[in-house]
């Protein structure tokens, strides 16, 4: 029995090194049909890419790859063989089911049984296991892998319209995300600003409506473009609501909101100084830019810069188109006064139409609003020697009411009586210079050529007709840098509002 | 107890080359041949005359030192030319009864062209070779052990035969065809025949020593794997079933009994241990199926007309079992 017993333990035990060879078969065989599975998997990933637009395709090919490996090598480990199967894969290697039937015998105490264990035995210490049970790893897996990690490899580097659309969407959301994580950053800016009491509440409600705003848009932005846009619209929104707050509580809360925009990082320090700048000008209705004489193509001239309003819309309205209306400059009577009379000119109420805009052309021709539109209407009102191009900005059209009416009030503003006989700006023609008579004033004077001067006849048209050309030029000056750099978003947004 | 059963197996391949000595080629029909005296069955041998049937039997016979007899069938042989019969004997002034045995009453029969005989006469040696026994009259006579037929049949004159109905040749453990000899085994059997050379045939084992082999072949272990396959292909031959195969539902009317079964467990270990294991391998039962299946499997209509042979039929079914798995039981 004991005898019995002991030879059945060491039959157990000398199949213990057949276990582990077919283990080693095992995970060699399980790696290379993880390999293959893996790369196929990953092949599948690369073609889909060339359909639809899969951002880092080989990285996830990569991942499919060594996860299948892994989980092949992990699941062979898994499975180490057991004792029947060591028996069968050496009787099938030529023990001729001397192991198997040994092993059905466990316990049997009859000769037959004896002896053969005894054979059993004998067979498997004297075999070479190795030798017995050899591994050779088929070409056809060789092969495969060879031909499935080229075409992966040509899957991954041929380029394809698709990758590039999935690379642009990644970057936009990118983007997108870091847009909102620093419009969310602001926010808390806000709050904190709110909660230490260096902001006031109802400043921040409004900041955070346009953050709100701001954030919807940028989730609906489709590509990086509509974000930009989205931001330079909060921008100009900022600064919008800085007007308003200059307007309904003076100019400490404008300065309030811009700091606090400022500080948030919804406007750098310098878009928030031009703000405040441009805010302040617009309020205290000086100019900064100098009295240039316009010529043609600045119709509805605007005299004396008389400071018709900031509202572009009160521009407006106060300027009448006045060809050739150069108020007392042109007539000459005011000796050099400016008109203070000058009254803003009725392309101003074009404006409201946004064909001020048109204007803005005019203003390259003086480079009075250089394109601006927004009727800078620079220095026409210098009155300094009668230019009296004070382009009536009212009409700047943006019906923001930003087109603020620049033109300087340098020079006296007296109520002069009109020239029975006005002189008459000839427009129309490029680059021709509507000289304006008069006598020239005490003060300095300047001229200014325009360059491209497209004539404004002063007829009205539907700004349907204008727009393209209008909207083209404006955004060439935009590119040119002809505008100042805190104008741009804001002419920019005020095309593509009304393109919308 | 290890080392009789280490001498049998010696033993055995040793009759199978005092056999060679007179049957020149064949070395598998002598194997099946020993295999079936091994496993106490009875062979039927069928081939054309002339290869050295009767040279086998006779050989076989004196290397296994058996007593051996010869039946020849015709058509007028009587059940009791083969069995015995009472005689009338005048003893002491008064009649009586004397069995006078037949010719049956032997180690090895010979029965030559069985197919020859009346079914009746097919019958009563028939009869002795599934009982053991021959019955005359009332009385019973037991036949010398060991005790073995072996028939044989011509497969080529039809004329005035009385082909063996299937239920009697299911009665033979083995049918062995024996082919033509090869030109060099030919030319060893004429250097053997029309010479003075007359090989002599060594006395190898005793009945006794056969009956014990017979013993201790029936303790050979057969593995689950290797019994599942052999029950699988006699299954497989039945088209009626569940296990039976495409090839048996295509070619076959009827299958296998289970004394087929029990002719491949019993061969199977005969042939282990002929060759020096302990256990009965697949390539045992590869080995034996042939002989085994091939007179108890019945054509129909669709393999006669493609000429298609058993043979042929238990090929395929081999491999549509191997394809299928081999079962365990």
């Amino acid at each position: 029995m004991r005898k019995m017993q002991g030879i059945d333990q060491d039959i157990r035990k000398a199949l213990w090194k057949v276990r582990v060879r077919i283990e080693q078969i095992q995970v060699v065989t399980s790696l290379l049909y993880g390999m293959i599975a893996g790369l196929a998997a990953g092949i599948v990933v690369l073609l889909l890419a060339f359909v639809i637009p899969v951002y880092s395709a080989t990285m996830i090919a990569v991942c499919l790859f060594l996860g299948f490996t892994l989980f092949f090598l992990v699941w062979s480990l898994v499975r180490f063989p057991g004792i029947r199967r060591a028996a069968r894969t050496l009787d099938q290697a030529g023990m001729k089911e001397r192991i198997q039937t040994a092993l059905e015998l466990t316990g049997a105490e009859s000769d037959m049984a004896l002896l053969l264990k005894k054979d059993a035995l004998y067979h498997i210490r004297r075999a070479d296991i190795k030798q017995l049970i050899r591994f050779r790893i088929p070409a056809y897996l060789w092969l495969t892998i060879l031909f499935l990690s080229v075409s992966g490899i040509s899957a991954s580097l041929i380029p394809s319209p698709v990758k590039e659309e999935a690379k642009l969407l990644h970057e936009l959301s990118e983007k997108k995300e870091k847009e909102k994580e620093k419009l969310e950053e602001a926010k808390k800016q806000l709050e904190k600003q709110v909660e230490e009491g260096t902001l006031d509440a109802q400043t921040a409600k409004e900041l955070e409506a346009l953050l709100a705003q701001a954030m919807k848009e940028i989730g609906q932005a489709e590509s990086v473009s509509d974000l930009e846009k989205a931001s330079d619209r909060l921008k100009t929104k900022v600064s919008m609501a800085s007007v308003d707050a200059a307007k309904a509580g003076g100019q400490e809360k404008a300065d309030s909101l811009l700091s606090a925009a400022a500080d948030t990082g919804l406007l750098s320090k310098q878009e928030a100084e031009q703000i405040k700048a441009t805010t302040l000008a617009q309020n205290s209705g000086q100019s900064g830019q100098p009295g240039n004489e316009s010529s043609s193509g600045t119709a509805g001239v605007s005299q004396g810069g008389e400071d018709s309003s900031t509202s572009g819309e009160e521009a407006n309205q106060s300027g009448e188109n006045q060809q050739g209306e150069n108020g007392e400059n042109q007539s000459g009577s005011s000796s050099g006064e400016n008109g203070g009379d000058g009254q803003n000119g009725q392309n101003g109420s074009n404006g409201s139409n946004g064909s001020n805009g048109s204007n803005g052309s005019n203003g390259s021709n003086g480079s009075n609003g250089s394109g601006s539109g927004n009727g800078n209407g620079n220095g026409s009102g210098n009155g300094q020697g009668g230019s009296g191009s004070g382009n009536g900005q009212g009409g700047s059209g943006s019906g923001n009411g930003t087109g603020w009416n620049t033109g300087s009030k340098n020079g006296v503003q007296t109520n002069q009586n009109l020239s029975e006989n006005p002189e008459q700006i000839t427009v129309g023609t490029q680059g021709s210079d509507g000289n304006l008579t008069g006598q020239s004033g005490t003060g300095s004077s300047t001229k200014q050529q325009s360059q491209n001067g497209l004539a404004w006849d002063g007829k009205k048209v539907s700004f349907d007709q204008v727009l393209g050309s209008y909207q083209q030029k404006a955004y060439s000056k935009i590119s040119q840098n002809k505008v100042p750099a805190g104008m741009k978003s804001i002419v920019q947004s005020y095309f593509d509002g009304i393109g919308k | 107890m290890q080392e009789e059963i280490m001498q049998v197996a010696g033993k055995i391949k040793q009759c199978e080359e005092e056999i060679a000595k007179g049957i020149i080629g064949q070395k598998d029909v002598i194997r099946q041949v020993l295999l079936a005296v091994l496993a106490d069955g009875n062979v039927l041998l069928e081939s054309v005359p002339g290869l050295g049937k009767t040279q086998l039997v006779k050989t076989l016979a004196q290397s296994l030192s058996l007593q051996f007899s010869r039946i020849q069938f015709t058509p007028d042989l009587m059940p009791a030319d083969v069995t015995g019969t009472n005689l009338i004997l005048k003893e002491e002034g008064k009649n009586k009864f004397q069995f006078e045995a037949g010719p049956v009453f032997a180690n090895l029969v010979l029965a030559d062209e069985i197919n020859r005989a009346t079914p009746k006469t097919q019958a009563a040696l028939l009869e002795a070779m599934q009982e053991k026994t021959v019955t005359v009259g009332k009385k019973t006579y037991e036949l010398p052990k060991p005790f073995m037929v072996l028939a044989t049949q011509n497969p080529i004159e039809n004329e005035g035969t009385y082909p063996l109905p299937e239920a009697q040749l299911d009665r033979f453990l083995f049918k062995i065809l024996i082919s033509f000899p090869k030109i060099s085994e030919l030319k060893e059997i004429m250097d053997l025949t029309v010479t003075n050379q007359s090989p002599v045939i060594e006395p190898v084992l005793t009945g006794e020593e056969l009956l014990r082999m017979r013993r201790i072949v029936k303790d050979v272990p057969i593995a689950d794997a290797v019994a599942g396959y052999a029950l699988s292909l006699v299954a497989g031959t039945h088209p009626e079933t569940e296990e039976g195969t495409e090839t048996a539902k295509k070619y076959l009317a009827c299958g296998a009994s289970p004394r087929a079964a029990q002719a491949i467990f019993t061969t199977a270990k005969a042939r282990a241990l002929l060759e020096g294991r302990y256990n009965v391998a697949f390539e045992d039962v590869d080995a034996v199926v042939y002989p085994a299946l091939r007179h108890r499997i019945i054509l129909n209509f669709d393999a006669v007309s493609e000429n298609i042979t058993p043979d042929e039929v238990i090929a395929k079914l081999v491999e549509e079992v191997k394809k299928n798995g081999k079962k365990s039981v």
